[in-house]
């Protein structure tokens, strides 16, 4: 039962890539510039002999769908192309640019579901109380306040006035990163042993993971707290106070476990606009990951890149509501047999 | 003494206005392993009396008056100690089984953590009483309901699961708030015999919470019958059934279909229940009684012993069997 | 022997900003109470984007100086005649915020309006003739989802060349799922609905049926869920200008001010006041579809009730 629920949400995500790919192709296919020209520079753009011959050993003198045949077997085989900036593989790019947003973004999820659901519950069971309200009010800022203006706030106030975290980058200048297992900094270096450098990469970490996670926070604080009021109200929890059980099994396994679904739900989407926040974050941190890439890829219109993160994010993307969904499986039986 | 003694019970919500009063100086007591009904309409603040007994009260609401299950005032319990109460001496079976059973916890979970909470029992012991509930409760296949959950099972059954858990401490008391009114009737009849057949087994007290007289038993030892927050008439419910002296509960018995007569039109109540937000003036009922007088507007009638075992609460008695003449008296539609 | 005892604290609390939900569920017993009195938040929301409006329309003649124009010494701390203090060319800081609201509140409303217009649309058509139709526009939909709306923000304002044009155009291409998505679902509900079945069978067609039936009822929900996203529109606005590929220089806009103020970081005032006044709309944005959530609900006013002591 389970397994063909799941085999089923692995058919719909495969299918949802396979779309992703074809829109991703068609839409370079449609872009302004000739990416042969694009590719070879001005001089050689000049002589037509080599532009032939460019196009002829790239296929790019194909048929639309052969050329689409072509990139998705450079696909598979991992070859997204070279990066018009860097002149590396984009694929390259990515692996190194990757782990460190995937750094990030983990952390500030981490903090996201602590403080965000906790804080949600909390302000559930005290609903319309002081703590409540403030906690409202003080998810309303997170959502509304625009993140690039809190990071330099932050910024100012615990790097510049009271120096408590440095400013930019993932180490200090002159550092060595430990031995590469995750490419998470702080993870390799608590497996290699590595204390100060987990300390320095942690240092470095805290301010822009907590930037990051302000809206996702005040997102899961309110999901969480009208979710669970939304349980709160309903007989099977008056039929649990009625068996005499105590109030920390109400809430934590009835009232919570009833609440998740909608939780999860908001989490998978907070993930997923998590890219938006990052690109921001990382340029004001000058944090080396894929949203700064981006950035770049994208003024300076470095197609193969563009292409090359587009894909990688909606993989991501793709992967994480894969996992919602069978998180809701697990959690909702009723789910299960659908 | 009783298992059950509710004295003067007074619950009201504040609002903008005066207070607004759901049960009205209730008085009510459930003697050991009795069967004690309590009808009326919705409104009558049946519920809310019965949820009294277990320590619930609603919202925001204030209540005066004593509840006192097992000689301790329930009103005056602290949480904890209202925790040791709550599903070990007196448990309670909602009425809508659809959704009084947690619909993502299996039904194994759901019928031993009372039980785990209550008493220290191993898990091994916990799911062999489980099987065992289950089993009293008719559930087919008892041990492979265990791993099954809620959405599997028909209203019905749910109800059953839903009995099954409320006896899992051994209650002395059951509270059974209108369980049969969201089933087809075939099947209430089903769960009412159940009901009663454990009772016989194991000695527990039911207070069976109903707005349909029809399923009232006569083998129901006492009947409440209640409108507007207070109780209008009590008795024998074999005697209060067959000759009611309440023009409520009279017009109620009335109501009922009568598959001896098939073809007469169906006899309703005039007016609308009263609610309490306009509770009329004097006795509640008064506006939609045949016998009303003038006192009948002004003053509360109070409940009073009319005769052995039975109490009134009516200015005018209009059915007092002493009183021939009156029975003469057609009531009209 | 008897104490007036206040009710047991563990009961379910009743909250009035809850989304409400299937009301037979709810068994606590509620009170009715005046509605808008126990909002507050709601007016300071509305305070707050009518000051904006206000200022936005009475720019020119509130404004102490030009604010293209360089009026004093750059980088003077906040004083008596620069509030704002200047920025690196020597404008007026409050000068620039308050023209600056001139560009994101319509804008805002623009973005907003267009994406309602096309997302609305697009989710209506599926919803309401279902089948095929509805199976492919909405695999459309699920895959603007899983397209970063960021990147294709910025390639195709990169692309088409930095400009509030193009931001506009960029912004609204990326927004218009999400309301493809709420609308669709309201009217599939609608579309099951009795009351839309009366009406075809008294005759009336399918075409004026959608408008007198279901426009009316839609008009809610949208309307909450575009209030909710004007606070969007603003700050991906303000990013994309921040990020450079919004508006251009010397347009007073305040994300394309917090980027200026970011690179002078030491005169903090440069970006600190742009960024409160986007954060100032966003938070009122927000607290206005908030109320508006809980207000238009029809079955909100009954969980407006009382709340446990």
């Amino acid at each position: 039962m389970l397994w063909r629920f799941l085999l089923k949400r692995i058919g719909a995500a495969l299918l949802l890539g396979i779309g992703v790919i074809i829109v991703t192709f068609a839409l370079t296919s449609v872009l302004p510039g000739d990416p042969a020209t694009a590719q070879l520079g001005d001089r050689a753009s000049a002589d037509p002999e080599i532009v032939a011959a460019y196009k002829k050993a790239h296929g790019l003198d194909q048929p639309l769908y052969v050329q689409f045949g072509l990139y998705v077997v450079n696909l598979l085989r991992g070859d997204l192309g070279q990066s018009l900036q860097s002149h590396r593989s984009v694929a390259t790019d990515l692996a190194q640019f990757g782990p460190a947003s995937a750094e990030l973004a983990i952390a500030a999820t981490l903090l996201a579901i602590v403080f965000g659901i906790g804080c949600g519950i909390v302000a559930a069971l005290r609903a319309n109380r002081p703590v409540d309200q403030a906690l409202r009010l003080f998810s309303l800022g997170g959502v509304s306040i625009p993140i690039f203006w809190l990071s330099l706030v932050a910024m100012f106030l615990f790097s510049t006035q009271l120096r408590i975290f440095p400013s930019s980058g993932r180490l200090n200048p002159g550092d060595t990163p430990p031995p590469t297992v995750t490419g998470l900094y702080t993870v390799d270096a608590v497996l290699a042993g590595q204390w100060t450098t987990f300390g320095v990469a942690l240092s470095h970490l805290i301010l822009p993971a907590v930037v990051l996670s302000a809206p996702m926070i005040g997102l899961l604080l309110r999901f969480t707290r009208s979710s669970i009021l939304e349980v709160l109200g309903n007989d099977y929890v008056r039929s649990a106070y009625a068996k005499g059980l105590s109030p920390r099994t109400i809430i934590g396994k009835h009232v919570l476990r009833a609440a998740l679904v909608p939780i999860i739900t908001v989490l998978g989407t907070a993930f997923a606009s998590l890219l938006a926040g990052t690109v921001l974050v990382e340029q004001i941190f000058a944090w080396p990951g894929i949203g700064q890439y981006a950035f770049r890829s994208a003024t300076n219109l470095d197609l193969p890149a563009i292409v090359g993160v587009t894909l990688f994010v909606a993989a991501v993307f793709i992967v994480v509501n894969l996992i919602v969904d069978v998180l809701y499986g697990f959690v909702d039986p009723r789910i299960r047999t659908s | 003494m009783s298992l059950l003694e509710i004295d003067d019970l007074r619950i009201s919500l504040p609002t903008d206005g005066a207070p607004r009063v759901l049960v009205d100086g209730v008085s009510l007591r459930v003697n050991e392993g009795e069967f004690v009904g309590l009808a009326g309409e919705s409104g009558s603040g049946k519920t809310v009396t019965a949820l009294a007994a277990l320590g619930f009260l609603p919202s925001g609401s204030t209540a005066t008056g004593v509840v006192r299950l097992d000689g301790a005032d329930v009103l005056s319990m602290s949480p904890r100690q209202l925790r040791g109460v709550r599903g070990q001496t007196v448990a309670m079976v909602f009425q809508d089984p659809m959704t009084s059973l947690h619909p993502m916890l299996s039904i194994e979970t759901q019928l031993t953590e009372q039980l785990r909470a209550h008493q220290s029992i191993s898990k091994r012991a916990a799911k062999d009483r489980a099987v065992q509930l289950l089993e009293l409760v008719r559930i087919p296949n008892a041990r492979h309901a265990l791993t099954a959950y809620p959405h599997h099972f028909s209203g019905g059954m749910r109800q059953r699961i839903a009995i099954a858990s409320a006896l899992a401490c051994d209650p002395r008391l059951l509270i059974a708030d209108e369980i049969t009114t969201a089933l087809d009737v075939t099947v209430q009849a089903g769960i009412l015999e159940l009901l009663h057949q454990i009772r016989r087994d194991t000695g527990m007290a039911v207070v069976f919470i109903t707005h349909d007289l029809g399923v009232m038993n006569v083998t129901a030892d006492s009947l409440y019958v209640m409108y507007s927050g207070r109780v209008v008439e009590h008795g024998v419910t074999r005697e209060v059934l067959a000759a009611p002296r309440h023009p409520y509960t009279r017009a109620l018995i009335d109501a009922l279909p009568d598959a001896h007569n098939l073809g007469e039109p169906l006899v309703a109540i005039p007016g609308d229940a009263a609610t309490a937000e306009n509770r009329p003036s004097g006795c509640a009922f008064h506006p939609r009684c045949a016998f009303a007088v003038d006192a009948c507007r002004i003053e509360v009638p109070a409940l009073r012993t009319v005769a052995a075992e039975r109490e009134l609460a009516c200015h005018v008695d209009p059915f007092d069997p002493a009183d021939r003449v009156t029975l003469l008296v057609e009531t009209g539609a | 022997m008897s104490s007036p005892i206040v009710a047991d604290p563990m009961l379910v609390p009743d909250d009035p900003s809850a989304t409400p939900r299937r009301q037979r569920n709810r068994w606590s017993i509620r009170v009715r109470v005046p509605r808008a009195w126990r909002r507050p938040l709601a007016y300071v929301g509305v305070a707050i984007i009518g000051i904006w409006a206000l200022v936005a329309i009475f720019a020119p003649i509130i404004a102490p100086f030009d604010p293209l124009a360089q009026s004093s010494p750059r980088f003077l701390a906040p004083s008596g005649a620069h509030l704002f203090g200047t920025d690196a060319v020597g404008r007026d800081v409050l000068s620039r915020v308050i023209y600056g609201a001139r560009i994101s509140l319509p804008i805002a409303v623009v973005l907003v309006a267009l994406s309602l217009l096309v997302g609305g649309t697009i989710g209506a058509i599926a919803g309401y003739v279902g089948g095929v139709v509805d199976s492919v526009l909405m695999r459309i939909v699920d895959l603007f989802f899983a397209f970063p709306s960021i990147i294709l923000a910025m390639a195709v304002s990169a692309a088409l060349g930095p400009s509030l044009l193009n931001a506009v155009f960029a912004i609204v291409a990326v927004s218009w799922p999400s309301y493809a998505r709420v609308m669709r679902s309201l009217v599939l509900t609608l579309r099951g609905s009795n009351f839309l079945a009366a009406s075809r069978l008294l005759g009336i067609s399918s075409g004026r049926a959608l408008w007198r039936e279901i426009v009316p009822n839609v008009a809610g929900p949208m309307l909450v869920l575009s209030t909710l996203e004007l606070g969007s529109a603003v700050l991906l606005l303000s990013g994309l200008s921040f990020l450079g590929l919004g508006a251009i220089p010397p347009t007073p806009e305040w994300g394309a001010m917090v980027s200026d103020g970011a690179r002078v970081f030491y005169y903090w005032w440069i970006a600190v006041f742009p960024g409160l006044a986007i954060f100032s709309v966003v938070i009122a944005f927000n607290f206005l579809g908030d109320v508006l959530r809980d207000g238009l609900d029809p079955r909100s006013s009954q969980s407006l009730a009382t709340t446990d002591r």
